[in-house]
C-alpha cells in the first residue's frame, strides 16, 4: 500500500512541473501586465518601464520560470506583485474558505444523493423511483450559476433568510459561518447530488442482484440490515470513486460560487490574479489547486483499495 | 456491448432478408420508443431546437436592436420576457442566443468524438502508449477549466472559437477513457484474435472489429457531452469569457441580468431557464438511449 | 523586605517612564452635562402618619471633568463602508488609483490642500511666501504636528518626502520645474523653480499620488514596494492605517495626537475631526452584496451600486440617497495615430451625428435624471465653469446626420472596418461602446467591430498604437484639479490616455493656465483650451454624470465632495 502511495506521489512531480510550464507559457502570451494596473492609467511611460524592470518582468520567460521552480522546491512561492504579500500566506488565508465550501457542498451532495439513490434502488420501478431519478436529472441539468442566482433572489433578497454573500470564519462566529455557506453549498451540491443519486442507484441495483443478498434475506435478516450491512457496504466502493471525482469537480467549480457569492476563496483569488496579471499569484494558486486535486485523487484511490481487498495495484 | 438476443446464424444474405432482420439496432430503437424519459427528452430537445433555429418565426424583433424607450421593462405583451438595459427584447435574445449554445455543443460533440476515438483507440490498443496518454489526460482533467478558457481567450482574442478549443480540450479525456475501456474489453475477444492470426493489420482490426463495439457507449457519452458543453459554455459566457457583443449568448444574458437581480429578476431567469431546458432534454434523451442500448450498461 | 521595596519602586518607576514615553491622549478640561438619577428620601403624610419614602428624581447637572479630547457627543464607534475597488498599494505617492486615495485621504496630509471652493489653503504649511519673480516658494510649517509614530513633523521630513516623491512617484514629472529644495531651519522649507508656475502649489495639493509628508526616519532610502505595510505607512492625518488586506478590508484607527486646524471642515483641509474610533473599508466587488449590506445595516455607506438600485432605495426611510455634482464626464476617445480616427474631419463627422441624450439614457439604465447635457467642460459646480462659449455650444450635441454625412464623405471613408476597444469590467464603458457604435452604424453606415477585453488587456491595447480607432473613458479629478487634463493630452506626456494626440496650441493653453498670475488670466487660458477641445476633438464629451452616494440615515455630516471623506462625520446614536 505505501509503496503504491509513494509511487503515485512521485508521478505528481512531472505533472505539477508540466502544469507550471504550461501556465508560464500562457501567461507570457497574454497581453497586459500588472504594472499598468498598479500605477494607474495616467502613469508616465518611464515609471511603468522602471517598475517593470524592478519587478524583473523584463527578463525572458524561461529565466523567470526557472527561478520560480527553484524557489518552489524550497517551498517559497514568491511574492504577490499586487498584494505585496507572500503568495503562500495569501493562499493559506483563502484555502480554508474554498475547502469549507467544497466540504459543505459535498456534505449536501452526500446527504441528499446517497439516501435518494438507495431509496430509488429499493423501490425500483415504482413512482418513487421515477420521482427520484427525474429530480436527480433535473438538478444536474440546471446550470450552477443560475441555481445560485435564483437561490439568492428567493432566500436572500425576498425572504432575507440568508445573507447575499460573503464569508465569516468559523472561529469568529460559527452560526454566521454556517449561514453564509448554506446557499453556495446548496447551489454547488445539488448538481453533484443528482449525479451521486443516479450512481448510487445503479451501484445498489447491481449489488442487490447478487446472490449473497438473496442468501442474507433467506437467512431471515431484516431488510434494513440486509440493505445497510450487506448491500450498501459493497455498493459503496464505486461510489467512493464517484465522491472523489465530485470533490475534485467542486474544488474547480468553486470559482463560480465564490464569484457569485463574493467569497474570498482560492478560485476567486486566481480569477482576480488573472485579471490583474499577478503572475506569482496565478502560478502559485493553480499549482496548489492542481496539487490538491491530485492529492484527493490519490486519497480516493487509497480508500478504494483499502475498502476492497480484492483490488490489485497497478 | 450489445447483447445479441437473436441467433447469429440469421445473418441476412438477400435484401428482403435484410429488411426483415431484427438487428440489434432495431431492437434498440424499439426499446427507445417505449422509453418514457427518452421520448420526453427527445420532445423537449426537438421543441427547443425548433424554437432556437426557427427564431425568426417566433419573433420579428432584432435581438441586437437598442430601444431607448423600452429600457429595463418588465414582461409585457410586446416584450414577453421583458427588456434589458439597452431596451433589447429578451425573448428574441433568448431565442437567438440558444443557437450559439446548440452550435457550440454540436461542434464539441463531433470534434471530441474524433479526438476521443483517436486517443482512446491508441491508448486501448497499444499498451506502450497507454500510460503516457492516460497520464496526459489525467493532467488535463486536473487543470481548472475556467482558468484555461480565460487564458486561451485572453491570448487568442474574444472569439467563440476559443471557447470551442477550451471545451474540446476539457471534454476529450473522459470520452477517450470510454473508448479505451471498450477497446480494452474487446481486445481479447476471440474474433479479434482470429482476425490477427489471419494477419489483419492493426488499423483494420481497430476500425472493423473494435470500434463498432464502442459505438453504443460512445453514443450515450457524446449525448451527455452535448449537455455538458452547453453548461460549460454558459458558465464561461457568464464569466465574460469569449463573448462577442453583437451575438447574444444565453450565458451572457444571464450575466447581464445579475446586477439587476434585485429589481429585475426576469433578465437572468428566462435565459437560464432556456439553458436548463436544453440540458434537461439532452440528459433525458441520453438516459433513454442508455436504457435502450443496454439496460445494464454503466455509463 | 528590602527586595520587595526595590521591586515596588522599580515597578513604579517603569510605570512612570512608560506613561511618559507612549503618546497619551491629551487630557483636557471639559464641561459635560449629565443626566443623573438620584434616589431621595422624603417624608410624606399618609393617612395622618408621617412616613419616609424613597423617590427617584432626575436631575441635570453640569460637571467639569477631565476627559479624553476625543470624547463627547458623536465620538466613538466604528464606521463600516464598502467599495468595489482593490487598492493596488498603500504607498500613496506611487499610484493614481482611486482606491489608494481613499486610504491617503484619511492617513496623509500635504503642505497645502484644496478647500471646498477650489482654493488652496494651508494644511501642514501654516503659510507660504512667493518671491516677486514667482520662482521661490518658502513654506512655514505648523509646529507641534505629530506623526502617527509620535515624532514631530519638521522641515527635514518635508525634504525627505519630496526626495522620495521624485524617486518613486508616477507624478514626479509634474515637479520638473523644481531646481532645488532645502530645509533652511526646523520649520521652513524653500523650493526654487526654474520658471514661475501656478501649477506648483496645485501639484502639492493633488489628492492622487499625493506629495504627502512622511517621517524621514521611516521612508529614507526606501524605494517602491519597500515600505512595510501597515507599519511604515505613517502620516499626519486624523487616522492611522492599522490593517491592510487589499482584497478584503483596510482599517484605520483614530490618531490620538491629531491636531485639527481650527474652524470647520473645508474640503481637504480645515478641521478634520476623527469622530470614529475605527473605520473599516470592506472591499466588496459585487454591487448586490453592497446593497444588501447597506439595507441590513452591515455597511453604513456603500460606493458602488446600479442606478436602478439607487432609485429603489431613495424612499427607504433608513437610507439617505444623494446625487452630487461635480461627478465626472464621459468621453469617447480616439486613436490619433490611426487612419480616420486621426483625422479631425472624421472626428467632427462622428460628433455631428451623435445624439448625446440617447447615449446618456443607455449608460444610466434609462434614467434621464442621472446625467446632464453640458457643452462646457466643467459643470457649474466644478472648479472652472466656463459658460457662454459659442464654440462649445455650437459643437456639442448637434444630432445633425446630413452634416455628418457630408463631413464623412470628405474623409474618404468607404466603409472600412473600424475597431472599438471596450471592457465589461466597467459597465459604463461597455454601455458607451454599444450605444455610440449603434448610432454611428445606423446613421452613417459605419462598419464598427466592438472588441471586448478585460481591463488589463485593454490597458495594454491602448499602449499599442495601431489596430483600433475608438475607445472610451471618464474623467473626474479634473473637476477639482483642472490641470490634470495636461497629464492626459500634453505632447510630451507618456500616459497611455494620450493615444497619439499632440497639438501645440493645446499645450500652449495649458502652459498659459499654469503660468497665469491672476484668476482672469487663468480663466482666459482655459477658455482657449475649451474652444480647442471642441475644434480639435482630442476626445468627444458625451455627458456629465453625478456622484451618487448611498448611506444610512444615522450617518451625519457626510458630504461626497471629492470622493470618500470620513473625517468630521459621525453616527447619531439611535
Amino acid at each position: 500500500m505505501s509503496q503504491f502511495a509513494i509511487r503515485r506521489l512521485l508521478t505528481f512531480i512531472p505533472a505539477l512541473l508540466a502544469v507550471a510550464v504550461v501556465i508560464a507559457l500562457l501567461m507570457d502570451m497574454i497581453p497586459g501586465d500588472p504594472v499598468t494596473i498598479m500605477l494607474g492609467l495616467d502613469a508616465p511611460g518611464e515609471s511603468i518601464n522602471r517598475r517593470r524592470i524592478e519587478l524583473g518582468l523584463d527578463r525572458p520567460m524561461h529565466v523567470r520560470l526557472l527561478e520560480w521552480l527553484t524557489n518552489a522546491l524550497r517551498g517559497d512561492l514568491g511574492q504577490s506583485i499586487i498584494l505585496e504579500k507572500s503568495v503562500s500566506q495569501t493562499i493559506a488565508e483563502r484555502y480554508s474558505v474554498t475547502i469549507s465550501l467544497a466540504l459543505f457542498a459535498l456534505a449536501v451532495a452526500l446527504a441528499v444523493g446517497l439516501p435518494a439513490g438507495i431509496v430509488a434502488s429499493v423501490k425500483q420501478g415504482t413512482w418513487i423511483d421515477w420521482a427520484v431519478t427525474t429530480s436527480a436529472l433535473l438538478w444536474l441539468s440546471l446550470p450552477g450559476f443560475w441555481i445560485a442566482l435564483n437561490l439568492i433572489f428567493l432566500f436572500s433578497v425576498r425572504l432575507g433568510w440568508f445573507p447575499v454573500g460573503g464569508f465569516v470564519p468559523v472561529t469568529e462566529n460559527p452560526l454566521d459561518f454556517l449561514k453564509h455557506l448554506v446557499l453556495p453549498a446548496v447551489s454547488m451540491g445539488l448538481g453533484s447530488a443528482g449525479i451521486l443519486a443516479r450512481f448510487t442507484r445503479t451501484s445498489m441495483l447491481e449489488v442487490l442482484r447478487m446472490d449473497y443478498i438473496g442468501t442474507a434475506r433467506a437467512k431471515g435478516l431484516r431488510e434494513i440490515v440486509v440493505l445497510l450491512r450487506h448491500a450498501l457496504k459493497n455498493a459503496l466502493i464505486p461510489i467512493i470513486t464517484m465522491v472523489g471525482i465530485s470533490f475534485g469537480d467542486m474544488l474547480g467549480g468553486a470559482v463560480i460560487s465564490e464569484l457569485v457569492f463574493n467569497m474570498p476563496g482560492v478560485g476567486r483569488m486566481v480569477l482576480d490574479a488573472v485579471k490583474r496579471r499577478d503572475y506569482p499569484l496565478i502560478q502559485g494558486g493553480i499549482f496548489v489547486v492542481t496539487a490538491t486535486y491530485l492529492m484527493v485523487n490519490l486519497l480516493v484511490d487509497l480508500l478504494y483499495a483499502w475498502a476492497d481487498p480484492q483490488i490489485r495495484f497497478e | 456491448m450489445i447483447r445479441e438476443t437473436h441467433a447469429v446464424d440469421k445473418i441476412p444474405t438477400s435484401l428482403s432478408d435484410r429488411l426483415r432482420w431484427d438487428s440489434p439496432w432495431r431492437q434498440a430503437l424499439r426499446r427507445l420508443r417505449r422509453n418514457p424519459s427518452g421520448l420526453i427528452g427527445l420532445t423537449i430537445l426537438a421543441a427547443m431546437t425548433i424554437a432556437h433555429l426557427g427564431a425568426p418565426l417566433f419573433t420579428d424583433l432584432d435581438p441586437t436592436a437598442l430601444d431607448k424607450r423600452a429600457i429595463l421593462q418588465a414582461p409585457s405583451p410586446e416584450h414577453p420576457f421583458g427588456t434589458d438595459r439597452y431596451g433589447r427584447d429578451l425573448l428574441s435574445r433568448v431565442l437567438y442566443g440558444g443557437r450559439i449554445s446548440l452550435l457550440v455543443a454540436s461542434i464539441v460533440a463531433l470534434v471530441t468524438t474524433c479526438t476521443g476515438v483517436i486517443l482512446g483507440s491508441l491508448s486501448g490498443y497499444f499498451p506502450r502508449l497507454d500510460s503516457t496518454i492516460m497520464r496526459i489526460m489525467d493532467l488535463v482533467m486536473a487543470f481548472p477549466t475556467i482558468i484555461l478558457a480565460i487564458a486561451i481567450v485572453a491570448i487568442l482574442g474574444p472569439q467563440l472559437l476559443n471557447i470551442l478549443i477550451a471545451l474540446v480540450t476539457v471534454v476529450t479525456p473522459r470520452t477517450s477513457r470510454v473508448v479505451r475501456g471498450v477497446i480494452l474489453a474487446t481486445k481479447e475477444k476471440e474474433f479479434v484474435l482470429a482476425g490477427r492470426s489471419v494477419g489483419a493489420g492493426d488499423l483494420r482490426i481497430i476500425f472493423r472489429h473494435l470500434l463498432p463495439s464502442a459505438v453504443p457507449a460512445l453514443l450515450v457519452r457524446q449525448t451527455y457531452v452535448f449537455g455538458i458543453s452547453i453548461l460549460i459554455e454558459g458558465g464561461l459566457n457568464f464569466l465574460g469569457v469569449g463573448v462577442q457583443p453583437e451575438i447574444p449568448t444565453l450565458g451572457a444574458v444571464v450575466a447581464e441580468g445579475r446586477q439587476f437581480l434585485r429589481e429585475m429578476p426576469w433578465i437572468s431567469f428566462y435565459a437560464g431557464m432556456a439553458i436548463a431546458l436544453l440540458v434537461l432534454g439532452i440528459n433525458l434523451l441520453g438516459d433513454g438511449l442508455r436504457d435502450a442500448l443496454d439496460p445494464r450498461m454503466k455509463v | 523586605m528590602k527586595r520587595v521595596n526595590l521591586l515596588i519602586s522599580m515597578i513604579v518607576l517603569t510605570a512612570l517612564l512608560a506613561s511618559c514615553a507612549t503618546p497619551t491622549a491629551e487630557v483636557v478640561e471639559k464641561v459635560v452635562t449629565q443626566v443623573v438619577k438620584e434616589t431621595v428620601k422624603e417624608t410624606v403624610i399618609v393617612e395622618g402618619t408621617p412616613q419616609v419614602v424613597e423617590k427617584v428624581v432626575t436631575k441635570i447637572v453640569e460637571k467639569e471633568v477631565k476627559a479624553d479630547r476625543w470624547s463627547g457627543p458623536g465620538f466613538g464607534g466604528e464606521l463600516h463602508a464598502a467599495s468595489a475597488g482593490n487598492p493596488p498599494t498603500a504607498d500613496a505617492p506611487t499610484t493614481t488609483a482611486a482606491a489608494t486615495q481613499y486610504i491617503a485621504i484619511h492617513v496623509h496630509e500635504t503642505l497645502v490642500a484644496m478647500s471646498e471652493n477650489y482654493k488652496l489653503k494651508p494644511m501642514l504649511a501654516e503659510s507660504w511666501d512667493v518671491s516677486d519673480d514667482g520662482k521661490t516658494y518658502t513654506f512655514h510649517l505648523r509646529q507641534g504636528v505629530k506623526f502617527h509614530n509620535g515624532e514631530e513633523m519638521t522641515a527635514d521630513d518635508v525634504v525627505a518626502s519630496f526626495k522620495r516623491f521624485m524617486e518613486v512617484s508616477v507624478r514626479a514629472a509634474s515637479f520638473s520645474l523644481v531646481e532645488s529644495y532645502e530645509a533652511t531651519d526646523k520649520y521652513t522649507v524653500v523650493f526654487k523653480l526654474s520658471k514661475p508656475s501656478r501649477a506648483f502649489l496645485l501639484n502639492h495639493a493633488y489628492v492622487y499620488a499625493p506629495m504627502c509628508i512622511q517621517p524621514k526616519s521611516v521612508i529614507e532610502g526606501k524605494g517602491v514596494g519597500e515600505l512595510q505595510v501597515p507599519e511604515d505607512i505613517i502620516g499626519t492625518g486624523p487616522y492611522k492605517l492599522v490593517q491592510y488586506d487589499p482584497d478584503t478590508v483596510w482599517v484605520v484607527e483614530r490618531h490620538k495626537d491629531y491636531q485639527p486646524l481650527p474652524g470647520e471642515r473645508d474640503g481637504m483641509t480645515g478641521a478634520k475631526i476623527p469622530y470614529f474610533d475605527k473605520i473599516y473599508m470592506h472591499i466588496v466587488p459585487d454591487y448586490a452584496v453592497q446593497v444588501a449590506g447597506l439595507e441590513s445595516g452591515e455597511f453604513d455607506l456603500i460606493e458602488n451600486f446600479t442606478t436602478v438600485s439607487f432609485n429603489s432605495l431613495k424612499d427607504n426611510p433608513e437610507i439617505t440617497a444623494v446625487e452630487y455634482y461635480p461627478g465626472g464626464m464621459r468621453v469617447i476617445m480616439f486613436n490619433h495615430a490611426e487612419k480616420f480616427s486621426g483625422d479631425v474631419k472624421f472626428r467632427q463627422a462622428v460628433l455631428a451625428a451623435l445624439d448625446m441624450e440617447e447615449i446618456g439614457l443607455y449608460t444610466t439604465g434609462g434614467d434621464p435624471s442621472k446625467f446632464r447635457l453640458n457643452p462646457y467642460l466643467w459643470p457649474p459646480e466644478g472648479a472652472m465653469y466656463l459658460p457662454d462659449d459659442p464654440v462649445a455650444e455650437s459643437h456639442y450635441n448637434q444630432n445633425d446626420v446630413e452634416k455628418a454625412k457630408l463631413l464623412l464623405q470628405e474623409t474618404g471613408y468607404q466603409g472600412e472596418e473600424l475597431v472599438w476597444l471596450t471592457t465589461k469590467d466597467y459597465e459604463y464603458m461597455y454601455d458607451i461602446a454599444v450605444s455610440v457604435s449603434d448610432q454611428l452604424e445606423k446613421k452613417l453606415g459605419m462598419n464598427i467591430k466592438i472588441e471586448v477585453y478585460d481591463w488589463a488587456s485593454l490597458n495594454a491595447k491602448w499602449e499599442d498604437a495601431p489596430g483600433w480607432h475608438f475607445t472610451q473613458t471618464a474623467y473626474s479629478s479634473y473637476n477639482y484639479f483642472p490641470l490634470t487634463l495636461q497629464s492626459y493630452w500634453a505632447c510630451d506626456t507618456t500616459s497611455s490616455l494620450r493615444c497619439g494626440y499632440c497639438n501645440p496650441e493645446v499645450d500652449a493653453a495649458y502652459d498659459a493656465a499654469a503660468a497665469a498670475t491672476t484668476d482672469e488670466e487663468e480663466e482666459a487660458a482655459w477658455r482657449d483650451f475649451q474652444r480647442l477641445f471642441w475644434e480639435d476633438l482630442t476626445n468627444i464629451k458625451i455627458v456629465d454624470t453625478p456622484s451618487l452616494a448611498l448611506y444610512r440615515k444615522n450617518l451625519k455630516n457626510y458630504d461626497p465632495w471629492y470622493r470618500i471623506r470620513f473625517f468630521s462625520v459621525w453616527k447619531e446614536a439611535q
